[in-house]
């Protein structure tokens, strides 16, 4: 290799691999119940869904007060291309007892660096098969509502009453300490 | 020359690449395997305000605790605290401290202690970790509840030992199952707490 192409190298590598370059960013949503759960009810340790499943774990970013799911396949499927749809799928969950009860849920985006949040939305940022069977963020998140309750006497409304964008992990576990 | 400029961009590829990857960590599970728990709880003097959650961090009585995401095994429902308290100019780092609020009647708080070592063949009073478990088991209660109003109620602890920590980890698994009778998956069904005891003295 010769030296040109070397420092070509060195100066085009941070661009090309800042595009490969995932950050997650958090969003915030708000499900109002049509029941309220008695106190002392606990949200699951797994949830089962079309083929997929949402196991608790802990990890980080931590989030003070909330359940931090993380999704992984049931069975990896042999058409499965890549292991790109699990990655980075983190859901933080907490239900809020009393008359203004509700379930909250904390979603995360795999987005490219150099992409808006807008932008990042638009393309539906859960990739593969994950992508083709949930799509966006709020449909996802949907269905992990509606899924974490499943057969019980109280289910989530749709849409969400709220929907805010905390941002990165640092700010995620600014935001839960505020809580 | 070309050395150099081949390393930088090394550098700066692996610099990139370890920044952007995804670091999805697994709980801890470095604990020891001859760890055994101390598991109390207590009633508290009043149920808990629906808003109320336990704080994240705190001091007093010459010690620190900090919730996280800390080693140790999961425990579903559990807040793991960090300890730390002071002996003359230096501060001792406890293993993490397993703590859950139960918010249905009767309330009560549970505190998980690990212990280097379990006691056979004596009583609890003899046995030296259960007596460090319980000072420590205090000590965080007094922290968590110094400003609110609710105090777990005397002469109501209740201990379970726990041999080995994965008797801890089973028993966790163990205690979220039965609150949902899985007979019919994926649909559970909730086991809803017995209204038994009132909280109120």
């Amino acid at each position: 290799m010769r030296l040109r192409h070397l420092i070509a190298l060195l100066f085009i590598l941070p661009f090309l691999l800042a595009d490969s370059c995932v950050k997650q960013v958090f969003i915030h949503f708000e499900y109002e119940l049509d029941r309220c759960p008695p106190r002392g009810f606990e949200l699951p340790e797994n949830v089962h869904f079309a083929g997929w499943e949402l196991h608790a774990v802990e990890g980080k970013p931590y989030c003070h007060g909330y359940l931090r799911y993380e999704l992984d396949e049931e069975e990896k499927a042999e058409s499965s291309l890549t292991d790109e749809p699990t990655r980075g799928a983190v859901v933080y969950a907490k239900l809020v007892f009393g008359e203004k009860c509700k379930l909250d849920l904390i979603s995360s985006l795999s987005c490219n660096s150099r992409e808006t949040l807008e932008e990042c939305q638009k393309r539906m940022p859960y990739q593969g098969a994950f992508r083709a069977k949930m799509g966006t963020a709020r449909g996802y998140t949907e269905l992990v509502a509606e899924r974490i309750l499943i057969g019980q006497k109280f289910t989530p409304k749709f849409p969400a009453r709220q929907n805010t964008t905390i941002g990165r992990a640092g700010e995620l576990e600014a935001w839960c300490a505020k809580q | 020359m070309r050395k150099t400029i081949a390393l930088a961009t090394a550098l700066i590829a692996a610099l990139l690449v370890f920044g952007c990857q995804h670091k999805i960590l697994k709980g801890g599970q470095t604990l020891p395997a001859f760890y055994g728990f101390f598991l109390f709880s207590q009633t508290l003097n009043q149920c808990p305000a629906d808003s109320y959650q336990l704080p994240s961090h705190g001091s007093g009585f010459e010690a620190l605790f900090r919730a996280g995401y800390l080693d140790g095994p999961y425990c579903h429902g559990f807040t793991k605290y960090q300890l730390s308290t002071k002996h003359g100019f230096f501060w001792n780092e406890t293993s993490p401290i397993y703590v859950r609020l139960h918010t249905g009647a009767p309330c009560s708080i549970f505190v998980a202690i690990p212990a280097e070592r379990m006691c056979s063949g004596q009583s609890l009073e003899q046995c030296a970790s259960y007596r460090s478990a319980q000072g420590l088991a205090r000590l965080m209660l007094q922290l968590l509840f110094k400003e609110s109003p609710y105090v777990p109620r005397l002469g109501t602890l209740n201990v379970s030992g726990f041999p080995e920590h994965h008797d801890f980890e089973q028993w966790c698994a163990e205690r979220i199952r039965k609150k949902f009778n899985a007979t019919s998956h994926p649909v559970f069904k909730i086991d809803e707490p017995a209204q038994l005891e009132q909280n109120v003295d």
